[in-house]
């Protein structure tokens, strides 16, 4: 399904990591594991293509994500470093912001309802910014709930700041996806236990 | 079809935010008229003077203020992440980036033009010279944020990205200025007016079709 | 594969497109580049001063154009190059691109200052003034400023993969501006008189003093080559400090 064909990445003055070929199979869980700075968020950068290669290619379906950066681009759910969310406006709001972004459609109340079942009810109408980081993460990851139509998750340290309740309800929906014969890409330094048909693992300092 | 859902999202999303925190907005407006005042205290009282000299003040003032308006224009979305959501959306960016610079001139430009005609009055123009004011402000701030945007994009994340877009823009302005004043003073002394506005849509249509493609360009390399 | 394809095709357009190829030639290049850009010098300013006659109008003023003229026609071909080059690094990702536009950038803006500063110097005589904002002063004078913030913005983004991009974009942007200079005396009435040579008339001077305009042009045409190479030189040194061919032409007797 995914594809890495001799991919190289360089930063700055200096090359991180060259020569990374690896076939991801539909249903598989790839964890990109390394120090800081071995360049995970890099890989992960090129793998949604924010960032192209400096050589090799990324390839989905037997065709190069360049190619049809569109398409590929409907196949996938991307959760970066950052959560994506503006300080001043309500988790309902920038979840709606953030859908109406991956193009899924979601009825209003059932957001409502959503936010309330995903243990946010409480801080319905207040402004992100007075959230903790944790419930902010927790607030972001919640796209992935609707996520179902997107074949690939690439998840960058999606378990940080999380409490053990909220991770092992992460844990689930990641399962599911692979249940449903997708794919989800993710780093962490946490040692969390995901089941998974297919376990693979880049080890970045390695190559 | 979703594209304009997306669009719709985007503005609505700027106007939300917008709303929630007006001070943002009212720096870029207050800064407007204060500038246009602090020109006409500094001429002096003579009428005259500063009737002919309003055109260029209150055009001048616009320029500044929209260079103001750009420090938050893609630095906020940026910092929160949201920027690389919008590149990863599977619509052509540029007309994504149109809707936030749309929605950009919405909050910081168009108080601009309306508040325009009242600061015409201070510098004693005539009610037609008053219409063409705002009218070719209405053409030509948008011209502004278009422009502003790319300085904008094109200093995301460096330092001193504000000044350092003051000064890969300002002369990009100097265009719009020119056309812009050269139509009001016409409307001030009673000469043919037409000629310049038009002149000021074929600028705007010129920047509303190459200003997002830059954007575009210049915020995939600067998130690259 | 590919190797034997290279090897197949005689001259490699390529070739010429890497550092490693360039640094060599450009090293050459300089010394000939300043040599000739002297002569030419010197031989122009002998024609222009000496044996052009003098103005029946403007009287020894005119002599001026003689550094006037090719700065503001090289402020303007500079910008088209560094364009170019700019237009072909974000076409063909080639490094050497970009580092080429960079060269030229800041003997684009001395010229830019030539020609502002020369312009001044004869204005003050024939026109009374040192300065008007006419459509052509102006539209050279954001020239000016469009070269001082392709060299800032260059120099202010720390990755130079960016840094590249980003300043390449800013050029073509400033592209817009080329043709207003040039045609601004036509589009607009101004004080600035309009072009006395052409491609397609014959010029309307005398034959010696189109004939130091075109040495003083020449030797301009070969500082700016001799000054862009020496440019690329230190880029290339700066760039490529880690690389194994540079140590090995530096180590080289």
């Amino acid at each position: 399904m995914l594809k890495l064909v001799d991919v190289a990445c360089i930063r700055g003055q200096g090359l991180l990591f060259r020569n990374l070929s690896r076939s991801i199979n539909c249903g598989s869980l790839l964890r990109v594991h390394g120090a800081n700075g071995v360049g995970k968020t890099s890989l992960l950068r090129i793998i949604v293509g924010l960032s192209s290669p400096h050589t090799g290619q990324v390839i989905w379906k037997q065709q190069p994500i360049s190619q049809d950066m569109d398409y590929f681009r409907t196949q996938l759910l991307f959760i970066g470093h950052s959560d994506a969310l503006k300080p001043d406006l309500t988790p309902h709001e920038n979840i709606s912001f953030l859908l109406a972004l991956g193009k899924i459609r979601v009825d209003e109340d059932q957001l409502s309802q959503d936010i309330s079942r995903w243990g946010l009810g409480r801080l319905k109408g207040k402004p992100v910014y007075s959230l903790s980081k944790g419930q902010r993460r927790r607030l972001s990851l919640m796209r992935l709930l609707y996520g179902h139509n997107k074949p690939l998750w690439v998840l960058d340290e999606p378990f940080i700041g999380l409490d053990p309740k909220a991770i092992s309800v992460l844990v689930a929906l990641i399962e599911s996806h692979l249940a449903r014969k997708g794919i989800v890409i993710y780093t962490t330094h946490q040692n969390v236990d995901i089941k998974s048909p297919i376990n693979k693992i880049i080890r970045l300092d390695q190559i | 079809m979703s594209l304009t859902l997306i669009v719709f999202a985007v503005v609505k999303r700027d106007m939300q935010q917008a709303v929630k925190r007006p001070s943002d907005l009212l720096t870029v407006f207050c800064f407007f008229i204060l500038s246009s005042g602090l020109f006409a205290i500094g001429i002096g009282p003579d009428p005259e003077l500063q009737k002919n000299i309003g055109v260029g003040v209150i055009w001048a003032s616009a320029l500044l203020a929209s260079i103001l308006a750009l420090g938050e224009l893609f630095s906020g979305d940026e910092r929160d992440g949201v920027l690389e959501q919008m590149l990863l959306v599977p619509e052509p960016l540029t007309v994504i980036m149109l809707a936030k610079i749309i929605g950009h001139w919405v909050v910081t430009g168009l108080p601009i033009v309306l508040v325009s005609p009242f600061l015409g009055i201070f510098f004693g123009f005539s009610t037609n010279a008053l219409l063409v004011l705002a009218s070719s402000l209405l053409l030509g701030t948008p011209i502004l944020s278009l422009l502003g945007a790319v300085g904008a994009a094109l200093t995301l994340g460096v330092r001193g990205a504000t000044a350092l877009a003051a000064l890969l823009i300002l002369p990009l302005y100097i265009p719009v200025l020119v056309f812009g004043s050269l139509a009001t003073n016409a409307a001030l002394i009673g000469t043919e007016v037409s000629s310049h506005l038009s002149l000021l849509v074929a600028l705007l249509i010129f920047a509303l079709v190459l200003a997002p493609l830059f954007v575009s360009a210049s915020l995939k390399v600067a998130l690259d | 594969m590919k190797k034997i394809v290279t090897e197949v095709i005689p001259l490699n357009f390529w070739k010429y497109s890497t550092p490693k190829t360039v640094f060599p030639i450009a090293s050459k290049v300089i010394p000939m580049a300043f040599l000739f850009a002297v002569i030419l010098c010197v031989a122009g300013i002998y024609v222009g001063f000496f044996v052009a006659p003098t103005d029946f109008q403007q009287g020894e003023v005119y002599r001026i154009i003689f550094i006037h003229v090719p700065s503001a026609w090289m402020s303007m071909f500079i910008y088209i190059i560094i364009v170019f080059w700019s237009l072909m690094g974000l076409i063909f990702n080639t490094r050497l691109s970009f580092m080429m536009a960079q060269s030229l950038a800041p003997t684009g803006a001395v010229m830019t200052v030539i020609a502002l500063w020369t312009g001044a110097l004869w204005g003050k005589p024939t026109w009374g003034t040192w300065w008007v904002w006419d459509a052509r002063l102006t539209s050279e004078l954001i020239l000016l400023f469009l070269y001082i913030g392709y060299i800032v913005l260059g120099a202010s983004i720390d990755d130079i993969r960016r840094s590249d991009r980003t300043s390449a974009i800013l050029a073509l942007i400033g592209a817009v501006n080329i043709p207003i200079i040039y045609f601004s005396v036509e589009w607009w009435s101004t004080l600035h008189q309009g072009a006395s040579i052409s491609l397609t008339a014959a010029p309307k001077m005398a034959a010696s003093m189109f004939l130091g305009l075109c040495l003083m042009s020449l030797s301009f045409w070969m500082y700016t080559i001799g000054a862009a190479f020496y440019r690329l030189r230190i880029v290339i040194l700066k760039r490529e400090k880690s690389s194994t061919w540079l140590r090995e032409f530096e180590g080289a007797p």
